[in-house]
């Protein structure tokens, strides 16, 4: 038999040139902005979510008035010139609120799902991993945080640590914390059985090692998506939990808590319950496009793998 | 040939993919009436595109433009806007009848083969009368001579074998009384022996229904044994074409040619390997002495699997040891036994003084002597790894003392000895061929610097001619390092290209073990004889229909 080149010899899927895509020496700008362009729920989800930041960010400068300024007679005042989205029951600037709302809106995301990861994902991949009883505890465990009511939590810790912040945080992470663990147990035993994973014991990699650099880095695409969408419902049970007067408290203000205040003078003062509602609405909707177009191209890596 | 011979004649198939590919660029042939024509190419040849274009079976969400036109029987199926309809028909006849590759995935598990042949029949429009349906339905499967068709039909797929459901499938082609029956490597899935039967009886059918056939496989030795004439595909083109004999004998395009060199006939008398006396004289490196591997039973009262009965082999320094049996014999239960990745019930596997056990303690040592080379080079290296950073993790377990610099070196030096660029040393697997992949799996296990490979069907999921640079490759790593090799496999072609002693495996036990030359000369196990009776050649010196 000849010895024919192997780096050229007849391969016909493979003649030399390298996906551009799927080329990690090609400028990584370019190919995200071609990603992203392919794929316009990303796109879309972006425009909402990066304005909404930078408010979060920019809030005590864009307020046009204190947000916890009273106005003595412009109570349950309609949008006029002054006060563009109108002013509440005690006579605040409705948008300055808003605006200031706005960090709730990004803060509790990113605080409840960096908690709900650090519980949910070693604990996940400890049961995938290991298998066993340690895995059968975890679940049950799992299985029973499951099955409280996000309602049920919100007023057993409101109790006991009363309405607040913390009650809101405490509450979505015992509620998302055990979804986590379960996405990602499921993910790692799924990439375990890989020949890969087999092939690293078979050079005689540690078991820390194999955790970490082999199945670690396959798994965690499917908890990413799912991290994305509980990050756009924690907006929205925030908005619950503070409605219902277990969360945020006056003069504090969250987007929820305007809208419960606005609700009982629906017919009278309407703009405080549109307003709000507009915002929730145009801000989880951009969070659920997002993770739904970061879901698409995750898993298009994926079969590209 | 007359117009009216011809029941499958293709002119200037096109296929243009959205994302701009032509995996078929412009291809034409004929097939008479009651012909076998075989397809052969390697993977992306175009070869089964063709085939799925011109019958109206592009793979689902494959946005293509398909050209040219298929005429079945005098009559034309494709029109000038592209595609073929789904499942065409000419007459009161299906144009087409397919098999595929994997008959598994052609089933579907939760329906009973009943089940499965009622939905073809009432496809075909051929329920007819309820009370002689069922005997129909166990003619359909006596005609593929599946025994005890009555159980058949009420089994569901996962029952069956593997040979028996490719039948079940055929059964299922032949209900539409196909004009021409597609076969896409339809025995690629199945051992040796067994695909020897189910083209045996394709062939059989051939004849009884005067049918006409295409089949595509990668395999040329096995498409000129079974097929009158023969295209060979590249890069989308008929690149030659004629009789079986005439191909194998004096292949005029260049690629045709190497394809044929790539292949290697087992039976091929200028194959002889001439044994080193002083290698033979070595004393073994690896030991295995009666070793047992058991299963426990699946269900309660029942008795556990002996997989692997009291084997005994041995490897020395600069040989490579084979290992072959079909699925089910018990060879891949050897190979972990013999990697420690499988607990030994009975006998013990001894390398340099020590026994091997499936102790994590002693996973450094026994990966720093026994290394493996895997069957699927598409799923033996992580997707999020570089190629690079993949041999460097070996190196780092086993040459500890090497610093970042030197491992980095190592790592490229280890790439030249497989013959990849160093280049690839930032590249994924992903944007390697299989053939590369393969390369760096190798050079992973040699960066462990064992005495012992472990190959476990390491060419299987190659192209051929990329499986004879590989062989190539172990047999030259194994002279040079003075490796001791085991490869474990189903393939001959293989056997006969690298190895130099051959152990037979059935149901566990060993049933013959001798010298390469002498298994292929005279072999004397029955069993060995059936196996190498399967194997598609142009040379074989003996058969059994001699023999008995």
């Amino acid at each position: 038999m000849t010895a024919l080149d192997p780096t050229t010899a007849a391969d016909p899927l493979s003649p030399g040139g390298v996906d551009p895509v799927l080329d990690p020496a090609s400028a990584r700008p370019q190919r995200v902005w071609r990603q992203l362009h392919r794929n316009p729920k990303t796109l879309v989800g972006l425009l909402v979510l990066v304005p909404t930041v930078l408010v979060a960010i920019l809030a005590p400068w864009l307020t046009p008035y204190p947000y916890d300024q009273v106005y003595v007679g412009e109570v349950l005042g309609a949008p006029d010139a002054d006060h563009l989205l109108g002013t509440d029951l005690n006579g605040r600037d409705l948008l300055s609120r808003l605006i200031m709302g706005t960090r709730v809106v990004v803060g509790i995301p990113l605080v409840v799902g960096l908690l709900t990861l650090l519980i949910g994902v070693p604990v996940g991949l400890l049961a995938g991993y290991l298998r066993g009883p340690f895995d059968a505890v975890a679940m049950r465990v799992v299985d029973i945080f499951l099955s409280f009511p996000w309602l049920l939590v919100a007023l057993g810790l409101a109790s006991v640590l009363g309405a607040g912040l913390s009650t809101v945080v405490v509450t979505l992470v015992v509620v998302y914390w055990p979804q986590v663990a379960r996405v990602t147990r499921n993910s790692v035993i799924a990439v375990t059985e890989a020949e890969y994973v087999k092939a690293a014991a078979a050079i005689g990699e540690s078991r820390t090692s194999i955790v970490l650099r082999y199945v670690l880095r396959n798994a965690y695409f499917p908890v990413l998506v799912l991290l994305s969408s509980m990050m756009a419902f924690s907006i929205l049970n925030e908005a619950g939990i503070s409605f219902l007067g277990f969360g945020i408290q006056s003069p504090d203000t969250s987007w929820g808590l305007e809208l419960a205040a606005g609700s009982t003078y629906l017919s009278a003062a309407p703009h405080l319950v549109v307003f709000p509602g507009i915002a929730i609405v145009v801000v989880v909707l951009g969070m659920n496009l997002f993770a739904d177009g970061l879901g698409d191209l995750l898993s298009r890596q994926g079969r590209n793998r | 040939m007359t117009e009216t011979d011809v029941t499958l004649r293709v002119a200037d198939l096109r296929v243009d993919l959205a994302s701009g590919a032509q995996p078929v660029k412009g291809v034409s042939f004929d097939v008479r009436q009651g012909e076998m024509l075989g397809i052969v190419g390697e993977s992306g040849s175009g070869k089964s595109m063709t085939l799925r274009a011109m019958s109206g079976l592009l793979p689902h969400g494959v946005r293509a433009t398909v050209t040219g036109s298929v005429t079945v029987a005098g009559t034309e199926l494709a029109t000038a806007s592209g595609l073929p309809p789904h499942h065409p028909r000419v007459g009161d006849r299906a144009a087409f009848g397919y098999v595929f590759q994997e008959p598994l995935a052609a089933l579907n598990p939760g329906f009973t083969i009943r089940r499965h042949l009622l939905e073809a029949l009432r496809a075909h429009g051929r329920l007819g009368d309820r009370s002689d349906r069922h005997d129909r339905l166990v003619a359909a499967l006596a005609d593929v001579r599946l025994p005890e068709p009555e159980r058949v039909l009420r089994s569901h797929p996962h029952e069956l074998s593997g040979g028996m459901r490719q039948r079940v499938v055929i059964a299922l082609a032949l209900i539409g009384r196909p004009h021409v029956l597609l076969a896409d490597e339809p025995t690629t899935a199945l051992d040796v022996t067994v695909a020897a039967e189910v083209l045996d009886l394709v062939q059989t059918l051939q004849r009884e229904h005067s049918l006409t056939s295409v089949l595509v496989s990668h395999d040329l030795s096995l498409v000129a044994q079974r097929c009158d004439r023969v295209l060979v595909m590249y890069g989308g083109e008929i690149v030659e074409s004629g009789a079986a004999a005439d191909l194998m004998t004096s292949p005029q395009h260049p690629y045709t040619q190497r394809l044929l060199e790539a292949t290697v006939d087992p039976f091929d008398p200028e194959l002889r390997r001439t044994p080193d006396p002083e290698v033979e004289s070595r004393a073994p490196l690896m030991t295995a002495g009666g070793v047992t591997v058991t299963y426990p039973a699946r269900r309660r009262r029942q008795d556990p699997v002996v997989a692997v009965d009291g084997v005994d082999v041995a490897v020395r320094a600069g040989e490579v040891v084979a290992v072959v049996g079909e699925s089910g014999s018990g060879k891949s239960s050897l190979a972990k036994a013999l990697a420690g990745m499988q607990p030994v019930d009975d006998g013990d596997v001894r390398l340099g003084g020590r026994t091997v056990t499936t102790d994590r303690r002693d996973r450094t040592w026994l990966t720093g002597e026994v290394q493996m080379v895997f069957q699927d080079p598409y799923s033996a290296l992580n997707p999020r790894m570089p190629v690079g950073t993949a041999i460097q993790r070996s190196l780092a377990i086993h040459q500890p003392a090497l610093d970042a610099a030197s491992r980095r070196e190592e790592a490229r030096r280890l790439l030249d000895d497989v013959g990849l660029p160093r280049s690839f040393e930032d590249r994924y697997p992903v944007e390697l061929s299989g053939g590369q992949r393969q390369r760096v799996v190798v050079a992973r296990a040699l960066a462990a610097q064992p005495r012992v490979l472990l190959a476990d069907e390491p060419t299987s999921a190659l192209d051929v001619s990329v499986q004879a640079q590989l062989l190539a490759l172990l047999r030259d790593l194994v002279d040079r390092r003075d490796l001791g090799m085991l490869l474990i496999t189903h393939d001959f072609a293989a056997v006969r290209a690298i190895a130099d002693r051959v152990v037979v495996m059935s149901r566990g036990r060993i049933v013959e073990a001798a010298p390469i030359d002498d298994l292929i000369t005279t072999p004397t196990d029955p069993y060995t004889r059936r196996l190498l009776d399967a194997v598609p050649s142009a040379r074989r010196t003996h058969t059994t229909q001699e023999s008995t």
